[in-house]
């Protein structure tokens, strides 16, 4: 077996990983607003903020 | 301490006096030292570095104004979701408008411990709340957010029909999915082009069985063309997605029968690029404007709840609750939510929102009153006639007129290219087929695969998507903001304009008076007032908000319809009317001056006398807006003009002038009316773009090819519509045309460059000598092309308008 095959599935699984990452970040919702994160970052973060992160989809 | 610094540190408005402070920080009243102590407390004082927090007038509210939300059959429809003790809400606040806003609405979980989450969309102007419902309530939140400046819209139809929202999520993936086929599988086909063919056979085979593994997903991807086939079909017309869902069936089953059977390595990778370059187009058709809304109806426009007096008491009850009987108190600037008979003296009631009547009418006790008008003035009480469902607005809304039939959103254009193509596709493939197959059936079967694949319509998909897409971008960038691509298509196919006057050709609340004579005193001003305060004339009611003094009480008070008024005003005998009115009382009028243009101005006059001696008279002008006079000019080349209006035609003079006595115009027309004059046009053939403002239009809008509405700002509330077009821009609607009829134009031409690509694939295809490579080379530059044509003309006419002045 040539040594291009095992270099062109090692560039495919890399790639896949890429791919899934996307989907999972289209998934999370990530692309649903891509404007607001950009000024929220601006703010700091306050000292007693509890944020609630136990997946509550719509 | 100046009384101009008296500045609160809260909301930014002037203080009465600096009695109200803490730390050296002055506060105008109460309400705003209240939120600053709140803040304070909680660390959130951050705000003030970016923005003084919204007036406290919008921040003010009744007690009980929003005790409607304690109404759990309210509640449960304005909730997204309501597991066990978790709640959500989304909540439109058009307040928002800078980054400090974003800071503190997304903070407020510090103020209301309740509230689990709470996040911005910033550009949909909307936050969407997580809350604890043992802990807090929807009316602490709404409440909370009120006190802050963040007035949630609450309308009817946010429980008839809750807000939707689209994602582009499953484009997203599919885009993704296809754009990683076609990278890979190129990055394994390039080496096998590069090389002539010549490549070892395991590696060959290897290739083709992962590109096989790959376009199974992309198959996936290209799902929505094989549905929109399958649909048109259904409804048996051949659309765009039939040639192309057949050349990508084709390509796909070509392609695995060649890498699994034979040598060859197939066309996957044009499969892959074909689908990746279409599902591109479609995100690029897809431009949505968050913060407008082209679907509204008129219960946006209604509140979710009235005041109900019931035995002295005032409630607030939802408004589809209201039952006859009810007595209702309706507070200034508010909508009048059901046909009631008026309880209190006397009322102002604006119509302009239902009749498009611009003067707003004075109704008396016991009058009846209609669903829709919105009261001017201090409170009054009204008892409640109809149900809301009932009422003449509602039913007017619900008629069977105002029900579209707008076949669909699918491009006229591409629906006959369609239909051409696919019929010389089949020729050629039928062709091809009789030609072969008596002399060699595998060249036969290659021949016969071949032109199918090569029918496969990928320039002509994506023009229509490149070009209007562009074109919808570039009106927005003008001002003018479409619901859906098509509708660039649709503007430029129509031959009648129809305009709606008022709020459309005039400016509304802008009504000009001068007066033209000896200056009044004060005692005349109000005499003045005093008097047309009786009159329910338009012109009465329009000297009555221009004149700023107290009134008294008139004696012998006549009036003449159509003609004028006379009254006395303690010993003074006053004439107020036409000129003939003035005239047939004996009055001398002397030369007046501005008489000249007379007939054919604009406005309208009421002549004054006091004791029989003239002192001069009232002009009103209606203010149109500027630049009509070219704008028509320029519209009559091509079009025909239509001028509809609910006001009576005082006006005719002046539009024809400025219509240069081309238009046809149609007044005292009723919102049905005015649907039905535009199903007429339509039934004649015409295709009719409507212009218009208020609800009053709305059918008339909803009816017409393309209803664009006419907006003074953003944020205003237009009727639903295919277009909103902001008013300062009204007056380039020329340019806007010529920039979609380029679009449509465009789309044309690049039909005919992919038709010379089509026809040299037709010609290596029905000899059977399509090789992937000539397919992989042939497909992209077609798309490519067609994609730089398409955007290139686009922005090229647009630079082109922008010079010329």
């Amino acid at each position: 077996m040539s040594v291009v095959i095992i270099l062109m599935s090692a560039s495919l699984f890399v790639a896949i990983i890429f791919l899934i990452s996307f989907l999972w970040a289209v998934k999370n919702e990530q692309f649903d607003d891509t404007f607001t994160p950009a000024l929220r970052i601006l703010n700091d973060d306050n000292k007693n903020n509890v944020k609630l992160k136990d997946g509550v989809d719509e | 301490m100046k009384p101009d610094n008296l500045i609160c540190y809260h909301c930014g408005d002037i203080c009465p006096d600096d009695t109200i402070k803490i730390d050296n920080k002055l506060f105008c009243c109460n309400g705003c030292k209240t939120v600053h102590i709140l803040l304070s407390d909680n660390d959130l004082t951050k705000i003030y570095e970016e923005a003084r927090i919204g007036s406290d007038s919008k921040s003010k509210f009744d007690k009980d104004e929003f005790s409607f939300l304690d109404d759990n059959s309210i509640v449960e429809k304005l909730l997204k979701y309501n597991i066990e003790n978790r709640s959500k809400v989304i909540f439109y606040l058009p307040q928002i408008y800078c980054s400090a806003c974003l800071y503190l609405i997304e903070n407020i979980h510090l103020l209301e411990s309740g509230v689990l989450e709470s996040k911005v969309n910033f550009l949909r102007k909307e936050v969407s709340i997580t809350f604890d419902n043992h802990k807090t309530s929807l009316r602490k939140i709404v409440e909370l957010l009120t006190l802050l400046g963040y007035r949630p819209t609450l309308n009817l139809s946010d429980i008839e029909q809750p807000r939707k929202i689209a994602h582009n999520r499953a484009l997203y993936i599919k885009l993704g999915i296809a754009g990683f086929a076609f990278g890979n599988i190129m990055l394994m086909a390039i080496p096998e082009y590069l090389s002539g063919g010549n490549i070892q056979s395991d590696i060959r085979t290897y290739m083709g069985y992962i590109s096989i593994l790959l376009s199974i997903p992309v198959m996936y991807a290209a799902s929505d063309y094989f549905k929109g086939a399958w649909h048109g079909l259904k409804m048996k017309t051949v659309n765009i997605d039939v040639p192309l869902s057949l050349g990508i069936l084709v390509l796909f089953l070509r392609s695995v029968y060649d890498i699994l059977f034979t040598a060859d390595s197939g066309f996957i990778d044009s499969l892959t690029g074909l689908v990746f370059f279409l599902l591109l187009g479609k995100l690029f058709q897809q431009k949505t404007y968050h913060n407008l809304s082209f679907n509204r109806d008129f219960k946006s426009y209604f509140p979710l709840s009235v005041i109900k007096s019931d035995n002295g008491n005032d409630k607030p009850i939802p408004v589809n609750q209201i039952v006859p009987g009810d007595l209702l108190s309706i507070r200034h600037d508010e909508l009048i939510p059901a046909d009631s008979i008026l309880e209190s003296e006397s009322a102002l009631i604006d119509y302009s929102f239902v009749t498009g009547e611009s003067s707003p009418i004075t109704a008396m006790k016991n009058d009846k009153i209609y669903a829709g008008g919105k009261h001017k003035g201090s409170v009054i009480k009204i008892r409640v006639m109809k149900k809301f469902s009932s009422s003449y607005l509602t039913e007017l809304w619900n008629s069977k007129l105002f029900e579209k039939q707008k076949e669909s959103t699918i491009s006229n254009l591409s629906n006959t290219a369609a239909k051409y193509f696919t019929a010389i596709v089949l020729v050629i493939a039928i062709a091809t087929a009789i030609y072969w197959i008596p002399k060699d059936m595998t060249i036969a079967m290659n021949a016969i695969t071949a032109v199918l694949i090569i029918a496969c319509p990928c320039a002509i998909a994506l023009s229509i998507p490149f070009s209007y897409g562009t074109t919808m971008r570039l009106l927005g960038k003008r001002k003018m903001f479409l619901k859906t691509d098509k509708i660039v298509e649709y503007m430029t196919s129509a031959d009648v304009i129809v305009f709606d006057k008022t709020g459309t050709l005039t400016e509304l609340n802008k009504s000009e008076i001068t007066f033209n004579g000896s200056p009044l005193d004060n005692d005349k001003q109000i005499a003045i007032k005093s008097i047309v305060k009786n009159s329910t004339h338009p012109l009465s009611n329009m000297i009555y908000n221009h004149l700023n003094c107290e009134t008294v009480i008139v004696d012998d008070y006549d009036e003449v319809s159509g003609k004028g008024l006379m009254a006395f005003v303690g010993t003074n005998s006053i004439l107020l009317g036409s000129k003939s009115w003035l005239l047939e009382n004996n009055i001398k009028i002397d030369a007046e001056s501005g008489d000249i243009s007379g007939e054919f101005n604009a406005e309208s006059r009421v002549y004054v006398a006091f004791n029989g001696i003239y002192s001069g008279f009232f002009a009103i002008n209606s203010s149109y807006r500027h630049g009509l006079k070219s704008l028509f000019d320029e519209l009559l080349k091509k079009h025909e003009i239509y001028i509809l209006s609910g006001d009576n035609d005082s006006e005719r003079n002046h539009l024809q002038t400025l219509t240069s006595d081309k238009a046809k115009m149609q007044f005292n027309m009723l919102p049905a009316d005015k649907l039905e004059y535009i199903s007429k046009l339509q039934q004649s053939g015409k295709k009719v773009i409507m212009i218009g403002d208020g609800l009053n239009d709305a059918g008339a809008l909803n009816q017409s090819d393309v209803g664009i509405a006419i907006a003074e700002q953003h944020s205003n509330f237009t009727p639903g519509s295919d277009a909103i077009l902001i008013a300062d821009e009204f007056p380039k609607l020329t340019k806007l045309l010529t920039l979609a009829k380029n679009g449509v134009t465009t789309v044309k031409l690049s039909y005919f460059l992919s038709f010379v690509y089509h026809s040299i694939g037709f010609f290596f295809a029905v000899q059977g000598l399509l090789s992937p490579l000539i397919a992989a080379i042939l497909m992209p530059i077609s798309s490519i092309s067609v994609i730089a044509l398409t955007v290139g003309s686009a922005y090229l006419k647009d630079f082109r308008l922008s010079r010329k002045i």
